[in-house]
């Protein structure tokens, strides 16, 4: 007998000791103790038989405590600690935050046909922005709860080559399966955005920078309801809203958060350098930026 | 007294375990360091066949006729029968003396070293049959464990060098779910040809292997020799 690893699973609600000859026991049958005659070792006690029959049956008995491991195969310092963890462990309420291990599993991500909901072919479904892949220390993936403390993990263990989004096998290495997965996760720019109603939110984007000081550019440009929002008091007018951020990096992006029912046109302008430096085509006077709302915008790149 | 010389066959039958607790008149309890031998992971992880030592302490402690009828008390001291049912010409079938690290000084690997005791087959006959039954208790401390009981057996040449070494086993014993923690006595036999030198000189005791951590509580052995 090696040494037995206790591992909570998740999938099937039950308790598993690594390495020992009966190794899975329902979740809320077992407890740990330590044996009073021999402090360093400890019983595992079967909770219902002994409450059916009065007499305690023991899973395994006065078993010195260095001889089990948490799941993480780390050694207990005290008989103690090794009597409550398997007891934590085997007396489970609702999701443990442990997750399913997928070790030796492939698994494929997708979105469905609405970007609202990520889809795993193991039969999970979660909302879109709702979880997030972590690279662990030994070169798997997990995949937890996207709440801001990593927690709660879904799923655990998941090879970065046994990945795949969309049926393709993602490439690269840890980190790059890792941005891919949170890229889809996100709904990210590398994304399909699906916009089949109109009066829909779309929510594209975290993590990027927020636009707080955008400039209205042209005559009769109004801010009717907020920050986020641009209208014109006329028709035919020359105006636009021209952020001040420029693109000027590989894999940079705009996102847009349209919140509001309406006729919507976006576009790109070329920046000052690139102006200037004749990374046009076309008429030069419609291509400066600097005529962007004043001088038939149409033509000036948005 | 001169009973039964004309009879061939006989047996005898000793409680002397080494490992019974002197602490506790040599009897096991569940205390600590009173509740038998401790077959641990790692002789699992080793496959090992735990020996199980005789001692002359214990003997003289356990080995003693509770009986008036028929008196045994004037026959040498060599069994719980003192002798009283052994085969023709055979003086004892135990030695408890026996220290093997005195006898093999630097052995290693056989499997005896640190044992003392031995079931002593000097006296027998070619065409013998050794039977042992093996009393124990197994305390099983994991569900779904195997036993394997045996005489751990090492013929030797008439200059005492070890030639072979190896377990005579008998049935392997299974303790399923439910039997953990609790006792559980077995009386296994196990038998063994005596037809050579190198089997009236071989070294056996018994010993046990597990494929799980056990606690070995060995009771007592009855030697009976069919001719």
């Amino acid at each position: 007998m090696s040494e037995i690893r206790i591992v909570r699973n998740e999938a099937g609600n039950c308790i598993n000791f690594y390495g020992a000859s009966n190794p899975t026991y329902w979740n809320a049958c077992l407890s740990g103790e330590v044996d009073t005659d021999k402090p360093d070792t400890i019983n595992v006690i079967n909770d219902i038989i002994t409450a059916q029959t009065g007499v305690t049956q023991y899973e395994f008995y006065r078993i010195p405590y260095t001889d089990f491991t948490d799941a993480d195969g780390n050694s207990f310092n005290t008989a103690q600690e090794a009597a409550d963890y398997i007891t934590e462990k085997a007396n489970v309420i609702g999701l443990s935050g442990e997750g399913i291990d997928l070790t030796g599993e492939t698994v494929c991500f997708s979105l469905d046909a609405t970007s609202t909901s990520i889809m795993l072919d193991n039969g999970y479904a979660f909302g879109v922005n709702t979880i997030k892949a972590i690279p662990n220390a030994d070169g798997t993936i997990h995949i937890v709860s996207n709440d801001g403390a990593d927690n709660i993990t879904h799923f655990h263990h998941l090879d970065a080559g046994n990945t795949c989004i969309n049926g393709v096998t993602v490439g690269g290495g840890l980190n790059d399966v890792v941005n891919s997965l949170n890229e889809l996760f996100t709904v990210g720019a590398f994304e399909s955005v699906v916009i089949s109603d109109p009066y829909s939110t779309m929510v594209a984007d975290v993590a990027g920078v927020d636009i707080v000081s955008p400039t209205y550019v042209g005559g009769n440009s109004i801010d009717p309801v907020g920050a986020d929002v641009f209208g014109s008091s006329a028709s035919g007018n020359l105006n636009g809203y021209l952020s001040t951020e420029i693109i000027d990096q590989a894999g940079e992006y705009f996102t847009f958060d349209i919140r509001v029912e309406g006729t919507i046109g976006m576009g790109l302008v070329h920046s000052q350098d690139s102006y200037d430096n004749g990374y046009y085509s076309g008429n030069a006077t419609y291509a400066n930026p600097d005529n962007f709302g004043t001088y038939n915008s149409q033509h000036a790149g948005f | 007294m001169s009973y039964k010389k004309e009879q061939q066959s006989g047996y005898s039958r000793t409680n002397a375990f080494s490992a019974r607790p002197a602490s506790n008149s040599y009897e096991y309890s569940e205390q600590v360091g009173e509740d038998g031998v401790e077959y641990t992971a790692g002789d699992v992880a080793a496959g090992t066949f735990k020996v199980l030592s005789l001692s002359n302490d214990v003997h003289l402690a356990m080995d003693n006729p509770y009986w008036s009828t028929p008196d045994v008390s004037g026959l040498p001291n060599v069994g719980l029968f003192n002798g009283y049912a052994l085969p023709n010409d055979t003086v004892s079938l135990f030695d408890y003396t026996y220290d093997f690290d005195t006898e093999y000084p630097g052995s290693s690997g056989t499997g005896f070293e640190a044992s003392t005791g031995r079931i002593k087959l000097n006296d027998l006959q070619y065409g013998d049959q050794l039977r042992v039954r093996f009393d124990f208790n197994i305390i099983p401390q994991v569900s779904n464990t195997t036993v394997e009981p045996a005489l751990w057996y090492s013929n030797r040449d008439i200059n005492d060098n070890i030639t072979f070494t190896f377990p005579l086993t008998t049935s392997p014993i299974f303790f399923g779910t439910g039997t953990v923690g609790n006792t559980y006595l077995n009386r296994v036999e196990i038998s063994a040809w005596i037809i050579s030198d190198e089997d009236i000189n071989a070294l056996t005791l018994p010993a046990i292997k597990s494929d799980n951590p056990v606690i070995i509580q060995p009771l007592g052995l009855m030697a009976t020799i069919i001719r």
